[in-house]
C-alpha cells in the first residue's frame, strides 16, 4: 500500500511528467506513492487514500482537460463526503492564455466544498516563463513535504 | 508471453514520433528504440512548426529530452530514411517501423495563380520565422529572401492562420522570451507592415482557430481591429469577441498595424498587376459581389499536405505492411494540436502492443546493429544535438531563449565539436 497517490490529468503529457516527478521525489523520501491518470481514479477509492496529490493542467482558456474533467464530474455529481482526506495540489498553466491554472483552482475547490482539507500551498507552474517543470515540482513537493505532509503521517 | 520485446524504428522526431516512443517506452523499458530524424536536430513541428513565441507549448520538449536521455532509446539525426537507408531495408532490420514523417507542405488555394504574384505559404513563413535550415521563401533576383512589404493577406481562418498574422504583428518588445529568427524576421521587413487582411471562406461562427488564439491575437497592444463579413446570426465566442474589439476605440498612436478580418469570402484568383502588386478578386458568399485587393504578400493558411511532391524521404503511400504503422498527421492529416495527436499515438502505441501481444509482429530483427554502416559518416547522436542546443541557447541575446543555428554545415560542425563557442 502507498503513502501518496498522485493523479494526474494531463493534455501534452506535461502534468504526468510533473505526477512522475513528484513520485520520485516522494519515493526518494521513503514515502511510498502510486501514480495514475485521473481518468483511472474513481472518487469510490478517495477514502482509502492517505494522502492524496493532484496535479492538472488548464486546457484552451481555463478548461479542465479531457483527463481531469471526468473525475470532476463524478465528484460533482456524486457529492461523496471527503471529510478526514488531505490532499495537495499543483497545477501546470501557460499564463498566455486567459484564466491561468484555472483547472487546479477548480479541482481543488470542489475537493474543499466536499469536506476535504488541502495542506500546503497550491503550486502553480507558467510554462510560459520557459523555466523547468521538473525544478518547479520538485521545489514544490520539497516544501509541502517538510511543511505538512511529514506531519500528517506521524 | 514473449519474454523479449521487438525492436522499433521511428522515423521522424516530431511530437508523434516522441509520443509514440515515450508510450512505447512506458510498456516496453526494455525494448530497444530507434527515432531516425532527416535534420540534425529532434523535435520537427515543436522546433519549427509551433510559434516561436508560444514556448509554453514548447515545453513538450523536456518530456522528449528525458525520453532520448534513455539508455535504450538511440536518436539518429541527419539520417534521411529514403535517402541514406531505404524503407525497405528499415523493415528488414526491425520489427516494428513507425512512420511519423508528418505533412510537410502547404497546401496551396486551387484557383488562377499568376507566377509573379507573391504567394507564401504559412507553414514555410513560420519555419523560417523559427529558423528551419531549408525554409522556402520566395526570393528576389539576386536569391534574396523578399520582403513582405506593407499590405498583407493572409487566406485561411485555422490556428495557422493566426499564427502567421500575429508573427507579423509583433512588435519586437512583444517577442521577449521567444526564439524568433531575428535574421528573418529582418529580412521579410514585418516592422514594415501596415496592415494584414485575413479573408475567411467561412463565417465567423465556422472559423476554425481556437478561441484563445484569437483572444491572444486582439488582445496585442498595437492592432487595431476591424471586422467585415459578420452577419447578424454570428453569435459565436469569436464573433463577439470580434465585435467588441472593433468597438474598442484604440488610440492611433499605438495601433501600428490595421488587421482586418473579411469573413464569408471566397478566393477567386490570384494575378500580379506590374508597378501595383499581387490582386486577390475574392466573392462574398453574403452579397454575392466581387471585389479586387491589391497586397505586397498574400500568405495562406489552408492546411497542409504531402501530395504533388515528390520526395524521397517521404513514404510513398503504398508502403505498408504487418511491420509498418503510420502516425500523426502523416495518418490522420493535418488536424489537431499536439495534445490531439498524442492521443493519436496512445492509440497507434496500443494497436503496436495488441499486434506484438496476438503474436503478429514478433522480436526476431537485430534493429540498430543492422543498419549501422548505413548511417552517414556525420550522422547527430544525441550528444551531439545536446551541444547544438547548449550553442543555441548560450549564444541567444537576452530577449530570446535561444538563437537557432540555420545552416545545416554549421549544425553537423557543432554536433561534431568541429565548431567551438567564440
Amino acid at each position: 500500500m502507498f503513502d501518496v497517490l498522485v493523479a494526474y490529468g494531463t493534455e501534452s503529457g506535461n502534468a504526468e511528467m510533473a505526477a512522475d516527478d513528484i513520485a520520485a521525489n516522494l519515493d526518494a523520501r521513503g514515502i511510498k506513492t502510486d501514480v495514475k491518470s485521473l481518468e483511472n481514479l474513481s472518487v469510490t477509492e478517495l477514502s482509502k487514500i492517505p494522502h492524496l496529490v493532484i496535479v492538472t493542467s488548464t486546457y484552451g482558456e481555463g478548461e479542465l482537460p479531457e483527463t481531469t474533467a471526468p473525475f470532476y464530474a463524478e465528484l460533482d455529481s456524486n457529492a461523496p463526503n471527503l471529510s478526514g482526506i488531505t490532499f495537495s495540489a499543483f497545477g501546470l498553466g501557460d499564463s498566455t492564455y486567459n484564466n491561468f491554472n484555472n483547472a487546479i483552482n477548480i479541482v481543488s475547490r470542489k475537493l474543499i466544498e466536499l469536506g476535504a482539507t488541502q495542506l500546503g500551498e497550491t503550486g502553480m507552474h507558467d510554462a510560459a516563463m520557459g523555466k523547468s517543470l521538473t525544478l518547479a515540482a520538485t521545489t514544490w513537493i520539497d516544501t509541502i513535504t517538510s511543511n505538512s505532509v511529514n506531519g500528517h503521517k506521524s | 508471453m514473449p519474454t523479449k520485446f521487438p525492436t522499433i524504428a521511428i522515423v521522424g522526431s516530431g511530437p508523434s514520433g516522441c509520443y509514440v516512443t515515450q508510450f512505447l517506452n512506458k510498456k516496453w523499458p526494455e525494448s530497444q528504440i530507434t527515432i531516425f530524424e532527416a535534420l540534425p536536430v529532434p523535435y520537427g513541428l515543436v522546433r519549427y512548426g509551433v510559434a516561436a513565441d508560444h514556448q509554453g507549448s514548447k515545453a513538450v520538449t523536456q518530456q522528449f529530452e528525458r525520453l532520448l536521455e534513455k539508455e535504450t532509446i538511440v536518436f539518429r539525426g541527419n539520417v534521411a530514411v529514403g535517402r541514406d537507408i531505404s524503407f525497405v531495408k528499415l523493415t528488414e532490420s526491425y520489427d516494428v517501423v513507425v512512420l511519423a514523417t508528418g505533412l510537410n507542405y502547404d497546401a496551396t488555394l486551387s484557383i488562377p495563380l499568376a507566377p509573379a504574384a507573391q504567394v507564401i505559404g504559412a507553414g514555410a513563413l513560420l519555419k523560417a520565422l523559427n529558423g528551419h535550415p531549408k525554409a522556402n521563401l520566395p526570393v528576389d533576383a539576386n536569391g534574396e529572401i523578399r520582403r513582405l512589404g506593407k499590405h498583407i493577406a493572409v487566406i485561411g481562418s485555422g490556428n495557422v492562420a493566426i499564427d502567421a498574422l500575429r508573427m507579423i504583428a509583433k512588435t519586437d518588445d512583444a517577442l521577449a522570451g521567444s526564439d524568433i529568427s531575428d535574421e528573418i524576421r529582418t529580412k521579410i521587413d514585418t516592422a514594415n507592415v501596415s496592415d494584414i487582411t485575413l479573408i475567411s471562406r467561412s463565417s465567423a461562427d465556422e472559423a476554425k482557430c481556437d478561441n484563445s488564439m484569437m483572444a491572444e491575437l486582439i488582445a496585442l497592444p498595437n492592432v487595431k481591429v476591424s471586422v467585415k463579413g459578420l452577419r447578424e446570426t454570428d453569435v459565436g465566442t469569436i464573433a463577439q469577441m470580434l465585435r467588441k474589439a472593433q468597438a474598442a476605440d484604440k488610440a492611433e498612436t499605438e495601433a501600428q498595424v490595421s488587421l482586418k478580418f473579411i469573413f464569408n469570402e471566397v478566393p477567386q484568383s490570384i494575378s500580379y498587376v506590374e508597378g501595383f502588386g499581387t490582386e486577390l478578386i475574392s466573392n462574398s458568399k453574403s452579397t454575392d459581389s466581387e471585389s479586387s485587393r491589391i497586397f505586397d504578400s498574400i500568405i495562406t493558411a489552408i492546411g497542409f499536405t504531402n501530395s504533388a511532391e515528390s520526395n524521397q524521404i517521404i513514404p510513398q503511400e503504398n508502403f505498408e505492411g504487418d511491420s509498418i504503422y503510420r502516425v500523426g498527421w502523416l495518418r490522420r492529416g493535418a488536424n489537431g494540436t499536439v495534445a490531439e495527436n498524442r492521443k493519436d499515438a496512445k492509440a497507434v502505441t496500443n494497436q503496436i502492443i495488441e499486434d506484438f501481444e496476438s503474436g503478429k509482429i514478433k522480436a526476431v530483427k537485430r534493429g540498430l546493429a543492422s543498419v549501422v554502416r548505413d548511417l552517414p559518416v556525420n550522422h547527430v547522436t544525441y550528444e551531439g544535438w545536446k551541444r547544438i542546443d547548449h550553442y543555441e541557447q548560450a549564444s541567444a541575446n537576452s530577449s530570446r531563449c535561444r538563437q537557432k543555428v540555420q545552416d545545416l554545415l554549421m549544425m553537423l560542425k557543432i554536433a561534431h565539436g568541429q565548431h567551438a563557442m567564440s
